[in-house]
């Protein structure tokens, strides 16, 4: 379930900050929505709250998402154990039996499958471009035409690429919303 | 990526054999009279594919990259691999005829449009995942 927050600046930075340890993360497009008093305006269905009651919205939200969407994954590099913040995660990689995670910094070797990985990401956020890749839409920074219909995308601040596969070329089209 | 680059070396291979096939047709040759420009030839097509993928990846797609810079680079590979292929098919004698000069000039304006439209395609993904991220 998607959850939407809908307040003032300051109250929503207050929110974010007391959900870090929850592992929630808010949508634009929800599936409901969590709105300050007085901005109910077109964002149902919704829980109303008010601004000094934020105590009692966050033992409320603990009741009604008791699974939220993960927000960090567990990578291993070399010995070491890594949490991972999904937003800093390039993509990622099945290859050679095992995952990978990618991120800017390096690459991590996750414990579960390709496509129990993708069961817990935003699936407006991921989205599978071969048999063997998810990425993180918001780190593509380009999409290019690529040798036999494919598509080669680029990531920001590396200079990863990865391809989209025939097959899938057509749901990232309408991922992206072309089609 | 390691599938699609052996198929590019494949590729690569292919399209060197048809070219010195071709030259010894057009020049009325027996085919495989002289094997060492066989060779040559798939080993002029391979190194140009290389170069044409690292320039396509690490250039003309990258945003950091200036217009002018990969239009420049586009022109100079093109020139480049044009003339050394000519140079070694027929020789320094080439550099007399007019004809390469202007097959050159052709060439180039020949694959001016063909970047235009990359951009063009590549600006239109860009504005679709631009509003995708914005979206969220």
């Amino acid at each position: 379930m998607k959850l939407g927050l809908v307040c003032q600046h300051s109250t929503r930075e207050k929110i974010i900050n007391k959900c870090k340890h929850m592992g929630i993360t808010f949508y634009n497009n929800a599936d409901i929505y969590l709105v300050e008093q007085g901005y109910e305006n077109n964002h149902i269905p919704c829980f109303v709250f008010r601004s000094n009651e934020l105590d009692k919205l966050i033992q409320i939200m603990k009741l009604i998402i008791p699974k939220a969407q993960t927000n960090r994954i567990i990578g291993l590099e070399g010995e070491t154990y890594h949490i991972i913040d999904i937003f800093d995660i390039l993509y990622f990689e099945a290859r050679s039996s095992f995952v990978f995670c990618k991120t800017k910094k390096g690459e991590y070797k996750i414990k579960e499958k390709l496509y129990e990985v993708e069961g817990k990401l935003p699936d407006d956020q991921f989205i599978r471009i071969s048999r063997s890749f998810i990425v993180n839409i918001d780190k593509v920074s380009t999409i290019a035409p690529w040798f036999n219909r494919r598509l080669l995308l680029t990531f920001d601040d590396t200079e990863s690429t990865v391809e989209v596969s025939k097959n899938y070329v057509t749901a990232f089209k309408t991922f992206l919303g072309m089609r | 990526m390691i599938k699609y680059n052996l198929k590019l070396l494949l590729y690569a291979i292919f399209t060197g054999l048809v070219i010195a096939f071709f030259i010894d047709w057009i020049s009325g040759n027996t085919f495989l009279e002289q094997p060492l420009s066989y060779v040559f030839s798939i080993c002029i097509a391979v190194i140009t594919s290389i170069i044409i993928e690292l320039l396509y990846i690490k250039v003309l797609i990258r945003k950091h990259i200036s217009m002018y810079i990969k239009y420049i680079s586009v022109y100079f590979i093109t020139l480049f691999v044009y003339i050394s292929g000519n140079l070694f098919f027929r020789g320094i004698g080439i550099f007399l005829m007019p004809k390469l000069y202007i097959f050159g000039i052709l060439i180039l304006i020949f694959i001016t449009p063909m970047i235009h439209l990359l951009y063009k395609r590549i600006a239109e993904y860009d504005r679709f995942l631009e509003i995708k991220k914005d979206k969220r």
